[in-house]
């Protein structure tokens, strides 16, 4: 069974949500009351957060409670009825489960002790009038038979169910006599909850007496569907029953009548339909208009004879009087609407008639049973985008969607649907996700929240399924899809989410929307060169540099994707350098002393956000002219694969530069020559040809040679090459001895013009004194070493030397131990030494070392730069030492 | 419309916050706690646990959010729904300074001070303004006005009456 949506149907029910009101059933025993908090937060830098707390679960735990109506007491009876002797009447009774769960029910019956009848417990018997048509049809069971107790049930929280009371007036009763009948309902789950008294009256008469019976049919019937009432019954009396008079259309007769249901979502009555038809035949159908009053006797009412739209009861008035033992009865259809809530139509009729007594009022009225018909639950689901649950093509309204044109990696993306219930009854509905017909690639999340967006949709229902909760007729409920996007998300789309909205009432009913993202961006970065303002300049930077120097680079990094992310920085350079990332926290695009922090990425960058970086970078001291790249990378935490880069260069300056080493002393006789060996070393950064000269004080001869003694005019080096030369000077003959030769040897690249000169001093010698210097220890040193120089000297002439003179310089970075100095073993025919020192290059020779002297640590003498010996005797040709003087110093360690 | 069911939930992705992959932030976890509370004549309230309820018991739930993060966290909301087959009673949920209390009829869509106040449609079109009645709350909110440092603690709470 089912109904199309119609557009008016849902403008009603609009309507009634505004105004609807929240049922005061009892909780289900059993149920389980989940709850969960949750909280939002953000961080100092604006990203929020969501946290939800445990789920606390309540069990409701079953009560119980029963009650019976109508109530009355013998003072005041529920219902009065009248009986001739002998006759069975039938009382109609409705007993409702008001606890929260299934219960049974002890019946018994009760009489009054103002009952003047004779009648006996015994005598009365309670059946379940299961159709609930106030007539004992057969096969509906008894209760409580001849007064003894007995058990109804289950019966549903909150269900209503029919009985019946049964007895039979004397045949001997006597007119006027009464009977107080009423009947007590126990609960079995909890005995103290109970329903007693609930008396009725019956009048004996000897007149007309009238019973009335309503059925309404089906049983159970669906919205739309039409319901048959039919009011029956017969003078069961022993005089005639006499018309009223119904003055609006001044007919008289026994009137039949009925007050229509009404449907509870719109107030109106039920709109009757078909042809009514009454008996016993001639009678008139009359219909009550409309907004006409229902006070007073019936037949008062402003009855017509002519149906009209919204008639709001009907009647069938017969043609005169009813005969003893004479039947009626009168059928009419109502349409139940297509708004008609699930659940009981309840409905009675009653005739009215005028009796043969003066002495009693008239009229008679005798109400009918209480029917009902079973309105059938019908689910109707529609879910839509927010707000338009009913969006989408008829009469499915599958087709609908919303979407996002665009979102981002690392995104949420949140989708409010509505859903609507269109049924008739309250609907837990339950909300699905369509796998099958949703393309999010694997990594996405969808999850569904209520509209708080906080709370994970959650299983209220009978199922394990999460739904938006229970929803009313009419009413409608938000809640949001959320689409979790990965980090690693890459380019892609249109990607659907099909949302299926499911009536838990009908698991078959359910309906179909679409949210769509159209197309993800997968993370992006972009970084460049400063600007010093929003945005970077692409354009690739170079920056000139000497060897040995550091460069700055002034970058912006740009998080050109949809949400915050970390971005890893890294550059390409060659091998050899290094570089150094700061964050330039004051976006200046200069790397200032308080932002010398290093960094290895930048962090929660917004989606749009921009960050100042600072990549130093260092050159190695040697570099060799030349563009280098220095490529500059940004990467995306959230997707490794996707980064940035910026192309710079750095430029290495050309830097010449060539040492010439050391400073060499020696002695030489006239005409001979003395041997000097240097290095020469190429400093620089470039390749060059490094030509010699020397500048005699003599204006004397140098000579170069290379280690093999080959002539050369230069040394080609590579940049940071160094080789050993010879320098030979050659002295010419008649010199005098103790003359000074100071030359000054130049080194000078031929290309680049840098330029190196070592001083060599030679002091002219009488013979052929030959002095050998030795070191020790040999090798290279650490600061702080001390080195023990001895000259031995020898005379490898023919002739006897006198007035002999040794000097010795005390070498840069080294200082001089006081009292270090030595004369060692003396040659022979050296009878004594005098030793001297100078603090002016050998100036002057009246330095008198000191420990701490120039600012030397204790033991050592900064002052003295030259020590000379001064031999007394004769060194005869051939006379050597192997035991020369000597002194100490300490290479500077401070 | 109608069709057989074959679709089964998917979540494709167990979901996790925004900024749950960096270990530096606020965090903070929240405890919600149910007690059954009822009145002694001699003892006045007693709490009771709430595991199993009657209708028409009153149940108070307790909201305790810790910031156990390395931050400060800021803009601290917390909600408490009001959970179905339950119905918020009125002014029982914390209104201290700075933690005042809004409540919600839609779901948590819009939040309003207390008294609720909605728009009835009478059936000659006009609009009558009328107190929401205590079964549309459907959650309770707390927005704390300054900042939950690291390590502090807040502690709210609302009863509900079991239907």
């Amino acid at each position: 069974m089912t109904f199309r949506k119609s557009a008016g149907f849902l403008a009603i029910l609009a309507i009634a949500l505004v105004v609807s009101s929240v049922a005061n059933a009892q909780t289900p025993a059993g149920t389980l009351i989940r709850n969960q908090a949750s909280a939002t937060f953000e961080d100092l830098s604006g990203n929020t957060y969501m946290a939800t707390s445990n789920q606390v679960t309540t069990i409701v735990l079953p009560v119980f409670g029963v009650s019976v109506l109508p109530d009355g007491t013998a003072a005041a009876p529920g219902m009065v009825g009248t009986a001739i002797p002998g006759q069975t009447v039938y009382y109609s009774y409705n007993l409702t489960n008001t606890g929260n769960d299934n219960d049974d029910f002890t019946i018994i019956p009760l009489i009054d002790p103002a009952t003047t009848m004779t009648l006996g417990l015994g005598d009365i018997d309670i059946y379940h009038d299961v159709n609930g048509n106030g007539v004992l049809d057969g096969g509906e069971p008894v209760i409580s038979a001849g007064g003894v107790p007995g058990n109804i049930g289950p019966v549903s929280a909150g269900t209503t169910i029919q009985l019946l009371v049964e007895y039979q007036v004397p045949a001997l009763a006597a007119a006027g006599e009464v009977a107080y009948v009423g009947m007590s309902a126990t609960s079995v789950g909890d005995g103290t909850q109970v329903d007693t008294g609930n008396y009725h009256q019956t009048d004996v008469v000897s007149d007309a007496s009238l019973t009335a019976t309503m059925t309404g049919l089906p049983a159970s019937l669906d919205p739309g569907d039409v319901a048959t009432y039919t009011v029956t019954g017969q003078n069961v009396g022993n005089d005639i029953a006499n018309g009223v008079t119904v003055a609006s259309v001044g007919l008289t007769g026994v009137l039949i009548y009925d007050i229509l249901p009404t449907n509870p979502s719109t107030g109106n009555p039920l709109a009757l339909t078909g042809a009514p038809a009454g008996a016993p035949a001639l009678g008139t159908v009359l219909y009550l208009p409309a907004g006409s009053p229902t006070v007073g006797s019936p037949e008062t009412w402003a009855w017509s004879a002519a149906a009209a739209a919204g008639d709001i009861a009907i009647a069938y008035v017969t043609n005169g009087a009813l005969a003893i033992g004479q039947n009626y009865n009168f059928t009419y259809d109502v349409t139940v609407p297509l708004t008609m809530p699930a659940g009981i139509i309840n409905n009675d009729g009653a005739v009215a008639y005028v009796d043969n007594n003066a002495g009693t009022p008239d009229p008679t009225i005798v109400t009918t049973n209480n029917t009902q018909i079973d309105v059938n639950i019908l689910a109707e689901v529609l879910v839509g985008p927010n707000g338009v649950p009913a969006a989408g093509t008829p009469p499915l309204y599958d087709d609908d969607s919303q979407a996002v044109a665009n979102a981002y990696a690392n995104q949420t993306i949140d989708f409010i649907n509505t859903v609507r219930n269109d049924g008739n009854a309250a609907d837990v509905i339950n909300i699905v996700l369509d796998a099958g017909a949703s393309t999010f690639p694997p990594g996405y999340g969808i999850q569904f929240f209520r509209i708080d967006g906080v709370t994970p949709l959650s299983n209220t229902g009978a199922d394990a399924i999460p739904d938006v909760g229970n929803i009313n007729p009419g009413a409608t409920q938000d809640f949001i899809v959320r689409v979790t996007i990965p980090g690693n998300a890459v380019a892609g789309g249109p990607y659907l989410a099909v949302v299926h909205a499911v009536s838990e009432n009908d698991p078959r009913e359910l309906n179909v929307t679409t949210d769509e993202i159209t197309a993800v961006n997968p993370a992006a970065v972009d970084i460049g060169n400063y600007d010093g303002a929003v945005g970077t300049d692409n354009v690739p930077v170079n920056i000139n540099t000497d060897p040995g120097l550091s460069v700055d680079f002034a970058l912006d990094v740009i998080n050109t994707g949809g949400s915050s992310d970390n971005f890893d920085l890294s550059a390409a350079i060659p091998a050899a350098w290094t570089v150094t990332f700061y964050l330039d926290a004051n976006g200046n695009g200069i790397l200032d002393n308080p932002e010398l922090i290093p960094i290895a990425n930048v962090a929660s960058v917004p989606a749009g956000g921009e960050v100042n970086v600072i990549a130093r970078v260092d050159v190695p001291a040697g570099e060799v002219p030349g563009v280098n790249a220095t490529t500059f990378r940004a990467t995306s935490a959230l997707n490794a694969g996707i980064f940035d880069e910026i192309a710079n260069t750095v430029t290495v300056l050309g830097a010449a530069a060539v040492t010439i080493t050391p400073d060499r002393n020696g002695t030489g006789t006239a005409n001979g020559t003395v041997r000097y060996q240097h290095t020469v070393t190429n400093t620089g950064n470039v390749d060059d040809t490094f030509m010699f000269s020397a500048l005699s004080s003599n204006a004397w001869s140098y000579a170069f040679f290379d280690l093999a003694n080959n002539p050369i005019p230069s040394v080609t080096l590579v940049a940071g090459a160094t080789q050993d030369i010879i320098v030979q000077l050659s002295i010419p003959g008649g010199v005098a001895v103790g003359t000074i030769e100071t030359g000054t040897i130049t080194v000078t690249g031929n290309g680049t013009g840098a330029t190196d000169s070592a001083i060599d001093v030679t002091t002219i010698v009488a013979g052929n004194l030959v002095l050998t210097k030795s070191v020790n220890p040999v090798g290279n040193q650490l600061p702080g070493t001390e080195l023990t120089y001895r000259t031995d000297y020898s005379n490898v002439g023919v002739a006897a030397l006198t007035n002999i003179v040794i000097y010795d310089a005390i070498p840069a970075w080294t200082q001089f131990r006081v009292g270090s100095e030595s004369d060692g073993t003396l040659a022979a025919g050296i009878t004594a030494m005098t030793t001297e020192f100078s603090d002016d290059g050998g100036a002057t020779w009246v330095l008198v070392p000191a420990s701490g002297g120039g600012g030397a640590p204790a033991g050592f003498d900064a002052r003295v730069t030259n020590v000379r010996w001064t031999l007394t005797g004769t060194l005869a040709g051939g006379v050597s030492t192997a035991d020369g003087i000597a002194l100490i110093v300490r290479i500077i360690a401070e | 419309m109608r069709r057989s069911l074959s679709a089964a939930i998917l979540l494709l992705f167990a979901a996790v916050s925004a900024g749950a992959a960096f270990a530096q932030g606020p965090e903070l976890k929240g405890e919600m706690a149910a007690a059954k509370i009822v009145v002694d004549e001699e003892k006045g309230e007693v709490v009771l646990p709430a595991e199993k309820v009657y209708p028409n018991d009153t149940v108070e739930y307790t909201l305790k959010y810790t910031n156990s993060g390395t931050a400060t966290a800021a803009g601290v909301d917390l909600i408490g729904p009001v959970p179905a087959g339950t119905v918020y009673i009125e002014e029982t949920a914390t209104d201290i300074p700075g933690i005042k209390p809004m409540y919600s009829i839609d779901q948590g869509k819009t939040w309003h001070e207390a008294p609720v106040i909605i728009e009835v449609a009478r059936r000659d079109g006009t609009v009558e303004k009328k107190k929401a009645d205590p079964e549309m709350i459907t959650h309770v909110r707390w927005s704390l006005a300054g900042n939950l440092d690291v390590g502090e603690e807040i502690m709210v709470s609302y009863r509900v009456h079991v239907k």
